[in-house]
């Protein structure tokens, strides 16, 4: 009588007989001390751990203050690119370069002329 | 079968405060059933007791990450099941299935099943087995997973759900492909047997 059942179906079935694994399942000797002595090492916190912990906290916040930083100062970017020069006269650094080279020029003057 | 009388909340207390004495406890208290997954489930050419050490290693580093929303032997079965799965997934290359690697007996019960005319028989029963381990070793090892899970251990789709954190359809579908891909596995021998 041909068994209608599927090859598969009939041989894990015959398969589930087979008797259950006999082998000691017990931890061998040393195993439990050598494991939570490993895991307790791995466990302390170094330097880079921590790195490796809140780098990811860094970056995040250092992205969120890019955005906000682009988004408050999109108005006057976009403005400078459309040729309004107020960038330039808000630019602080612009100013001190400026202020730095006219000083430099004043007293290379009065050097040359405290010379001849 | 776990001890009852084991205080395993008091033992998981003790060893997040960095009891060497309650980690050991713990590692006893759960080898047999880690042990029995990893047997279950071992990869060629990995010693059972580095895939253990692996699985427990991998415990307590995650021992903070538990809320006890499932028991934590639970919690740790499904930690050994995807260790192991891991492990499978490493091994790229599977060996091809040839009926020359078969023992006499593992050919007479791949035989019975193919040609449906004789029953496996309870002796063969060892043969039987591990022949299902060999014909799971072609399949991936999410496919062999599921199959192992649900055919041969006869665990229900919650449990296997638990233990592999599958949703039920995706269990349910992989199994139904993976029973495809031994269908036609079964039909290229048939074919290899009378060729």
């Amino acid at each position: 009588m041909k068994n209608s059942l599927s090859p598969w179906t009939r041989l894990v079935a015959a398969a589930r007989l087979a008797p259950a694994d006999e082998r000691d399942a017990s931890a061998p000797h040393g195993f439990a001390t050598r494991v939570s002595a490993l895991a307790f090492a791995s466990m302390e916190p170094t330097f880079a751990m921590l790195f490796a912990r809140f780098a990811p906290r860094a970056l995040g916040v250092c992205a969120l203050l890019m955005v906000a930083g682009v988004t408050l100062n999109l108005g006057t970017v976009l403005n400078a690119f459309e040729g309004n020069d107020s960038v330039a006269f808000n630019d602080p650094v612009g100013e001190w370069l400026d202020a730095s080279a006219t000083s430099s020029t004043s007293t290379a003057a009065s050097s040359a002329a405290s010379s001849s | 079968m776990l001890e009852e009388t084991f205080d395993l909340a008091g033992c998981l207390e003790r060893v997040r405060q960095q009891d060497q004495r309650a980690a050991r406890e713990l590692v006893e208290h759960l080898h047999p059933m880690v042990i029995r997954i990893v047997r279950a489930r071992l990869p060629r050419r990995v010693a059972e007791e580095d895939l253990t050490q692996e699985i427990f290693l991998k415990m307590f580093t995650r021992i903070a990450q538990y809320q006890g929303n499932v028991p934590f032997p639970h919690w740790v079965s499904r930690i050994a099941v995807t260790t192991c799965i891991d492990h499978l997934r490493a091994q790229k290359r599977r060996p091809e299935f040839r009926w020359a690697d078969l023992s006499e007996n593992e050919a007479d019960v791949l035989d019975a099943v193919l040609t449906s005319e004789n029953d496996v028989t309870a002796g063969d029963a060892m043969a039987a087995h591990e022949l299902v381990h060999k014909l799971l070793g072609q399949l991936k090892p999410d496919d062999r997973l599921v199959l192992q899970l649900l055919d041969l251990e006869q665990k229900t789709l919650a449990e296997v759900s638990v233990l592999t954190g599958w949703n039920i359809t995706l269990i349910k579908v992989r199994a139904f492909r993976a029973r495809r891909k031994l269908q036609k596995l079964f039909i290229d021998l048939k074919k290899k047997e009378r060729a």
